[in-house]
């Protein structure tokens, strides 16, 4: 919080002001993790993300602007007219600061700038890219053996997404499909706990929102805020595993992806009016 | 264009991988990325190959792969090397 008062009395008021309350300021109750190209809580010290130059290999860290964006001033000074890739999205909620999403193999590294080093965007707003990676295989993937727990069902999870088609584009993968949600063929989303559900009806070539309730039997899903299906089938596999944007293929762009380990459904039209003032998906 | 190379077992083609990236970046206390290329099991032996790819970045391997013949995708898929991703590599440092 920044407080500006007038210790010396000219007859004005105090001066008061404080950073605006961002995402989890509001709704960080029952986060697991969180990652985000913008900063989604104010007392987050950290980077956004942590990048590897093509040109040489140096890594570097990538925080945040004034405003909270993500400092793309600083990603072309350190990269100049060269590709550049996301080793490291980093965990903002705080909860678990080993669950940062980590790619240690430079060619399964998503890309944050082409190769002339402008950063991707999606509707305005930087994007990690995973489209133009050689074998299209860049997935992050992080062992969740390494933090204190499992995600246990009820869990939610949201994500900003933009997709070419519906080859069974994965917004995040599990270890041997634990769980996942993908933009699966037929136009429809899948949600998969064990069991498959398909569902609802997916938005190809465009940027998306789309939020999913793993609570087996009572399990749903929605895309811009529009429901997608309720009543799912989906099974009671609990998250032990995450390759966001899938394992095993390419998936599309990413911006942001949030995991509550509850059930959310109180909030949920809320958390995702403040993506949307954000991100203006709808 | 990917070439791929085997190794007698996976420790092998992990270290290959390891030290062709050393070749190529800043001391690893500087950095998080470890590994140059992936790699992949047999489905019939305990050997793997190191899938060697020069697309938009190129890493020198100094002599790391000298000795070693490179396997064509078709070549590596009929000697049973699943190039499938569910198998590859590990899935973190």
């Amino acid at each position: 919080m920044i407080s500006i008062s007038n210790a010396i009395s000219v007859g004005r008021p105090a001066i008061q002001s404080s950073a605006p309350s961002l995402l989890l300021d509001q709704y960080g109750d029952d986060i697991t993790a969180a990652y985000s190209l913008r900063k989604l809580r104010n007392d987050y010290e950290g980077s956004a993300i942590r990048i590897r130059r093509f040109s040489d290999n140096t890594e570097q860290d990538i925080g945040f602007d004034s405003d909270g964006n993500l400092d793309t001033t600083a990603i072309t000074s350190f990269v100049g007219s060269n590709s550049a890739a996301v080793v490291t999205w980093y965990e903002q909620s705080g909860q678990a600061s080993t669950w940062n999403l980590v790619q240690a193999t430079t060619s399964r590294q998503p890309r944050i700038t082409d190769a002339s080093g402008n950063v991707f965007t999606v509707n305005g707003k930087p994007a990690i890219d995973d489209t133009n990676s050689g074998q299209a295989r860049l997935s992050f993937n992080t062992s969740f053996g390494q933090a204190p727990s499992n995600v246990t069902q009820p869990f939610h999870t949201f994500s900003v997404v933009q997709y070419p088609n519906t080859s069974d584009r994965m917004l995040f993968d599990g270890e041997s499909g634990d769980v996942r949600i993908s933009a699966y063929y037929g136009n429809v989303y899948r949600m998969y706990a064990g069991s498959s559900a398909n569902t609802g009806t997916n938005q190809t070539n465009t940027q998306v929102l789309v939020d999913g309730s793993f609570n087996d039997t009572s399990s749903y899903l929605f895309q811009n805020n529009v429901s997608q299906g309720t009543s799912l089938n989906i099974g009671t596999n609990h998250m032990r595993f995450l390759y966001l944007m899938g394992k095993s293929r390419s998936f599309g762009e990413t911006q942001e992806f949030l995991i509550y380990g509850a059930d959310v459904t109180t909030n949920r039209s809320d958390i995702a009016d403040n993506i949307n003032t954000y991100y203006s998906i709808y | 264009m990917h070439l791929y190379y085997p190794f007698p077992d996976e420790t092998a083609a992990i270290t290959a991988s390891q030290d062709i990236y050393d070749l190529n970046a800043p001391p690893r206390d500087e950095r998080v990325t470890l590994y140059a290329f992936d790699w992949f099991p047999n489905s019939g032996n305990s050997t793997y190959v190191l899938a060697w790819e020069d697309e938009e970045q190129t890493f020198d391997t100094g002599d790391i792969l000298d000795g070693i013949t490179g396997l064509t995708e078709e070549e590596a898929i009929d000697a049973g090397y699943q190039l499938g991703e569910e198998h590859s590599g590990r899935a973190n440092a």
